[in-house]
């Protein structure tokens, strides 16, 4: 039997009286590769940021056996500001140094060799302003990894980045996630890349419509989450240019 | 030449205007990019706002103006820091709280019997008024900015570009903005005397907007600021000299001057 990892119980979660989440459960066991999915607003930030601890006020219980290592949404970060990539990969070796410490020789080695396996070592020196969706995903991740954690929590790291990109960028994550023996908590808007590689899938608006084995996930199971998106979201292209209009 | 330089450094009263200028575009510099990549580039305005109030006070009940200054400034970026965190940038934090500031000064002036000629001279500025004791007191300014550039840059430069996330790998962000804003009103303080309430906005804003456009590093942001405040500085002590012009605008229209060059250089 494997170890529980993640366990989420009965939790609730509101913001100025509008419901966010409702009634959300699950477990995630030790070396689980899940995916998360659900259309736009369904609550996948709000429920990642619950488990890795940012949001508090929510009702009902979380527990988490091990360190996470959270990719947050690229929007999150301001692609206007000149810190070059090792500079931005540092905040994850951050806590090992903390305030008015500079890091040492052995940090900045660790980071490379962070930047090294996700593959833009050679980027290290370039500010973030000149970077491509596909190679900030890949820094978020490396600075993710930097934090030594047993959990990865990646947030639709398939935003901005192209086809070829994404292939490349799921396959790491395979490849970490077997030479790590890490967790992987994947949310996403890209159906078919979650259908062939995520073991579990759940499928989330506002509450969990289906949690299981990917085998056991039916046409219907999905209909249900996305309601009258569903035909939109099987074309993903014209939904991201949806989702980037509105 | 060398005739007019020892003209110009035997006059104290020049010499303490330029050491004061010198030392107000160090550590502006320094404030510059953060403020402009920050998008609060109404903060040093509101600062400076603020200050006015507290020189209110203290002319009305004839206090030393520079501890009720620093502490009107202080509540100022406590307050910014506080309102930001919240839902509010920090430019609404700035625009809410700039008005109620000045307005409670100016009710504050309305108590102040006769002429006050002095509370004028801080509203634009007078360098040529510098005391030894206000470049003692810039010198102190300067010398934290720059600590705190030296001993904080990263914790700068993760506040900057990704001020969320930071706070989950353990980067105590509300103490990073706090101390950046409380440092900043120090300088604002030190700068009112310099360029007035009204221009000092021009010092944080300036600098970082120009050398933004030419940096591939936060540090040369701050180095190609330092720059263009030294020069700006310096002639326009020599112009204002040598032509009898107010300093403080003269500096201030300097700055404006190479934001045009460096503007149309970006359109070539
Ligand atoms: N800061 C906020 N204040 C109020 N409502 C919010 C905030 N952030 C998100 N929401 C609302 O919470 C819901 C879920 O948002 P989110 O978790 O970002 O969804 P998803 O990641 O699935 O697109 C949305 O309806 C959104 O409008
Ligand atoms: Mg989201």
């Amino acid at each position: 039997m494997k170890e529980k990892i993640v366990e989420v119980m009965n939790v609730n979660y509101s913001k100025n009286d509008v419901e966010i989440l409702k009634n959300i459960n699950f477990e995630i066991f030790c070396g689980d590769f899940v995916g998360i999915i659900g259309p736009n607003g369904a609550g996948k930030t709000t429920l990642a940021k619950i488990i890795v601890g940012d949001i508090k006020d929510y009702s009902g219980k979380v527990i988490v056996r091990g360190k996470i290592g959270y990719v947050p949404q690229m929007k999150d970060i301001n692609r206007d500001i000149p810190i070059l990539v090792r500079e931005f990969a540092s905040m994850g070796l951050y806590e090992k140094r903390g305030l008015f410490r500079f890091f040492t020789k052995e940090d900045w080695k660790e980071i490379e060799r962070n930047l090294e396996m996700v593959g833009i070592i050679k980027l290290k020196d370039r500010p973030i302003t000149k970077l491509s969706g596909g190679e900030l995903q890949r820094l978020m991740l490396a600075r993710a990894l930097l934090y030594n954690p047993d959990i990865l929590i990646l947030d639709e790291p398939e935003a901005g980045v192209d086809q070829m990109g994404k292939a490349r960028f799921y396959e790491l994550i395979d490849t970490l996630r077997n030479d790590k023996n890490l967790t992987v908590i994947l949310i996403s808007h890209d159906i078919g890349m979650i259908f062939q590689k995520c073991e579990k899938i759940m499928c989330l608006n506002k509450t969990l419509h289906c949690q299981a084995p990917r085998e056991r996930i039916s046409l219907e199971n999905l209909q249900e989450v996305f309601s009258e998106d569903f035909d939109i979201w099987i074309r993903g292209q014209k939904h991201y240019e949806r989702e980037h209009k509105s | 030449m060398i005739g007019l330089i020892r003209e110009f450094f035997s006059y104290d009263f020049l010499v303490n205007a330029f050491i004061a200028g010198l030392l107000l575009a160090v550590s502006t510099s320094i404030y510059s990019p953060i403020v402009v990549l920050k998008r609060m580039e109404f903060i040093g305005d509101g600062t400076a706002h603020a200050v006015f109030a507290g020189l209110a006070i203290a002319f009305l009940l004839n206090l030393d103006y520079k501890p009720i200054a620093i502490l009107t400034a202080i509540i100022f970026g406590l307050l910014i820091s506080f309102l930001s965190q919240r839902e509010a940038s920090e430019n609404t934090a700035v625009g809410i709280l700039l008005p109620v500031f000045m307005a409670f000064g100016m009710v504050v002036v309305s108590f102040i019997k006769g002429y006050t000629p002095d509370i004028m001279s801080y509203l634009f500025g007078n360098i040529l008024l510098i005391s030894l004791e206000d470049v003692y007191y810039l010198l102190l300014i300067t010398s934290i900015s720059i600590l705190l550039y030296i001993f904080m840059r990263k914790e700068i430069l993760y506040f900057l570009a990704d001020e969320k996330t930071a706070r989950f790998f353990k980067v105590p962000i509300t103490f990073i903005r706090t101390t950046l804003l409380i440092g900043l009103a120090l300088t604002v303080v030190s700068a009112v005397k310099i360029s007035g309430v009204i221009l000092v906005g021009a010092f944080l804003v300036i600098p970082g907007t120009i050398s933004k456009i030419y940096a591939r590093k936060f540090d040369h942001m701050i180095f190609y600021s330092l720059i263009i405040n030294i020069t700006a500085t310096v002639i326009g002590i020599i112009f204002s000299y040598l032509f009898d012009l107010p300093p403080g605008p003269t500096i201030v229209l300097l700055l404006f001057g190479f934001y045009l060059l460096s503007f149309l250089k970006r359109i070539m």
